[in-house]
């Protein structure tokens, strides 16, 4: 069987930088229990993300992504599209996404297939709740993840 | 599809910058700046106090424990259950705890700090048939040099063998954390965010199976520290050792200690713990605990100055963004009116101190190897063998603690929320003395405020105008290129801040030498 893990990332206490760990939340309530082919993993800011989607055939990564566009707008887009030119890292803080596959590609288990689904979001100050734009754009994105589980969406979202 | 340029907003728990002004090859002065408001506090007003708990884990994705312990704390007190935890949640908290700071601490040295002593990009060379050299050796001739490049070109000093087997042991220290992860799943529940610490004690139920599952991995994270992590730090230690003398910063220490060793002291300032609460000296002088000698200042923050000098029970977050003089978002915290230095360094020293004669055992002939009194520790790499030491201390007594662990019995002691109270936890997390603070009306928050060890060690001057702990282990420092101050960065992450941070250089005159943004 084929093993997905949704992985919604990000920080709740800045609104909108949480987009991802909303999104999980809502997932776990709406996928069965029992399921054991799709796990959904709140992965908050932690950065050993790594050890907990071990050996996964399919990662969806659920974050807020800055892309210029309108509030809401909705990326898709895989690792490998991405410039990332991090810099110098002198915090733990400081390990990404990208450092983390790169991990799993040294120590094994790397997903077979990386789907990253961006939110661009609106407001990053502090705060529990989503702005009203991300509240309104939830259903869709909501959507498109499921798409996304299922594996039988079109790459344009 | 249009490619995206990614703002990674992923890591946002604020930023530190820090500008340090180099002026005949030195360090003549260095700023520390918080660069965002947190705001935690306003969050937390007007909720139910059981809320903390959870919220104040996601402060940090890396210390998301050393919240959660604090947190609990804090309600234990304010919920009047400080002195009757059994001793089923006491342990399982310890050992949660005990996992993610050996989790936390074998992660900052080997996928962070020793980059800055261990040249990857030598496995270049590698001619082998070693998997993990070949792989890494693929990566980089691929262009991807991912994670572990050297991020700063230093002054490297391994021999090639000598970092190759580094990077193996890089790679080795990832499976070593997922086996700590995993000690901590047992107990704690889906991680990263743990559930099962509660106030009054946890919610997990040891048996026998999660006892022998726990023992089994940290078994073989008892060999990894012995054998790899230790050994790597003093060879590390030995090729560098002008690095005893560099970074030494406040040379006041301030540890909250951490993990009860039994449960019945309610008073936070009076537990005994594996290691020790306490402050120390320049002069290597052992103090007491005096909670009441901890008071924030904001001369230089950016907070109304009609809030600086408070205790932290009484403190507020009124923020000013205009405020002249002010550069930090980051409050100043200190101690008797004396900048204090906290993290696995002020944990050891402070248990040495006291006494401890397993700690003696393991520091002095630390320091016998070297040739080097125990003043050697203010520095750079004592704060890298500190963290070391701590990791194995902690390691060491965890297999003690499972035993004593009694399927069957209580793991919480059951409470009613009081309609008003205080609270105070205090706890040092990985990075150091981690205090939560809480004030309940009407059963809600009424007050809460968290001093963390960043807030500590990154503090900006204080009212007087001293400068924080390494502001002070900056200022000084010899700089051999100031296009390229790895002394600076070797020095940060030393502390193991606790948010990613930025650095600049600049002249006297302000002309930017260079400047390192991150992220």
């Amino acid at each position: 069987m084929k093993r997905t893990v949704v992985l919604g990332t990000g920080n709740e206490l800045f609104k909108d930088e949480g987009v991802g760990v909303h999104v999980a939340r809502i997932l776990q309530t709406k996928l069965p229990t029992s399921s054991s082919d799709v796990e959904v993993i709140d992965g908050g800011t932690s950065p050993d993300i790594w050890s907990l989607i071990d050996g996964a055939d399919k990662l969806i990564i659920i974050d807020a992504v800055r892309g210029g566009c309108e509030p809401g707008t909705i990326y898709r887009f895989t690792p490998q599209q991405i410039v990332a030119d991090r810099g110098l890292i002198t915090s733990v803080h400081q390990m990404g996404i990208l450092e983390n596959l790169s991990l799993m590609e040294l120590v094994g288990g790397k997903p077979k297939e990386t789907v990253i689904i961006g939110v661009e979001p609106k407001e990053l100050e502090p705060g529990l709740e989503l702005s009203p734009e991300l509240q309104k754009r939830m259903p869709k994105i909501i959507q498109t993840v499921l798409e996304e589980i299922s594996s039988c969406i079109e790459t344009k979202v | 599809m249009r490619k995206i340029v990614i703002d990674p907003v992923t890591r946002i728990e604020g930023h530190l910058k820090v500008e340090a002004i180099v002026d005949d090859g030195k360090v003549k002065e260095a700023k520390s700046s918080g660069t965002m408001f947190r705001g935690i506090e306003l969050i937390l007003r007007g909720r139910d106090p059981r809320d903390a708990a959870v919220i104040t884990q996601r402060i940090c994705g890396v210390c998301p424990t050393s919240h959660s312990t604090a947190s609990n704390l804090c309600l234990d007190s304010a919920f009047g259950l400080g002195g009757s935890i059994p001793d089923n949640g006491r342990i399982i908290r310890n050992l949660i705890l005990g996992a993610a700071h050996v989790s936390d601490h074998i992660l900052h040295f080997y996928h962070l700090a020793a980059l800055d002593y261990v040249d990857v990009t030598k496995v270049a060379t590698y001619e082998g048939n070693n998997a993990t050299l070949n792989s890494v050796k693929d990566f980089i001739q691929r262009g991807e040099l991912g994670p572990f490049v050297p991020r700063y070109e230093g002054d490297y000093r391994l021999p090639a063998a000598v970092d190759q087997e580094l990077v193996v042991h890089y790679v080795d220290a990832l499976r070593m954390r997922r086996k700590a992860q995993e000690m901590c799943a047992i107990f704690a529940g889906k991680m990263p965010h743990n559930m099962t610490i509660v106030p009054g004690g946890v919610t997990e139920i040891p048996t026998i199976d999660k006892i022998a599952s726990f023992l089994w991995r940290l078994n073989e994270l008892r060999t990894f520290i012995d054998n790899v992590y230790i050994a790597d730090v003093i060879a590390a230690a030995g090729a560098y050792s002008d690095y005893f003398e560099i970074g030494a910063g406040c040379r006041h220490l301030l540890s909250y200690g951490n993990y009860d060793l039994d449960g019945k002291e309610a008073d936070l300032t009076k537990r005994n713990r594996l290691f020790k609460q306490g402050t120390v000296s320049p002069d290597f002088k052992l103090g007491h605990l005096d909670v009441n000698a901890i008071t924030e200042e904001v001369k230089h923050s950016w907070y109304e100055d009609s809030t600086t000098g408070r205790k932290p029970l009484n403190g507020d977050t009124v923020p000013k963004d205009d405020k002249a003089g002010a550069y930090s978002w980051i409050k100043a915290p200190r101690y008797n009116g004396q900048v204090y230095e906290v993290g696995p360094l002020a944990r050891l020293v402070t248990t040495y101190l006291s006494g401890d004669p397993k700690v003696k055992a393991l520091v002095d002939p630390a320091l016998a190897k070297f040739k080097a009194k125990p003043d050697v520790l203010f520095s750079v790499l004592g704060r890298h063998l500190a963290r070391a030491l701590c990791c194995k201390i902690i390691a060491d007594e965890m297999p003690g603690w499972l035993l004593q662990l009694k399927p069957g019995e209580p793991v919480y002691q059951p409470y009613q929320i009081p309609e008003e109270a205080t609270g105070m936890g205090l706890v040092d997390g990985a990075r150091g003395a981690l205090g939560h603070w809480i004030e309940i009306k009407n059963k809600k928050i009424a007050n809460y405020q968290c001093v963390v060890p960043g807030t500590w060690n990154m503090s900006p001057r204080d009212d007087k105008g001293q400068p924080g702990p390494l502001e002070q282990a900056l200022t000084g420092t010899k700089i051999k290129d100031a296009d390229n101050p790895f002394e600076i960065v070797r020095i940060i992450r030393s502390f193991d801040p606790c948010i990613a941070c930025a650095v600049h250089v600049i002249t006297p005159k302000g002309r930017t030498l260079s400047e390192f943004q991150v992220e």
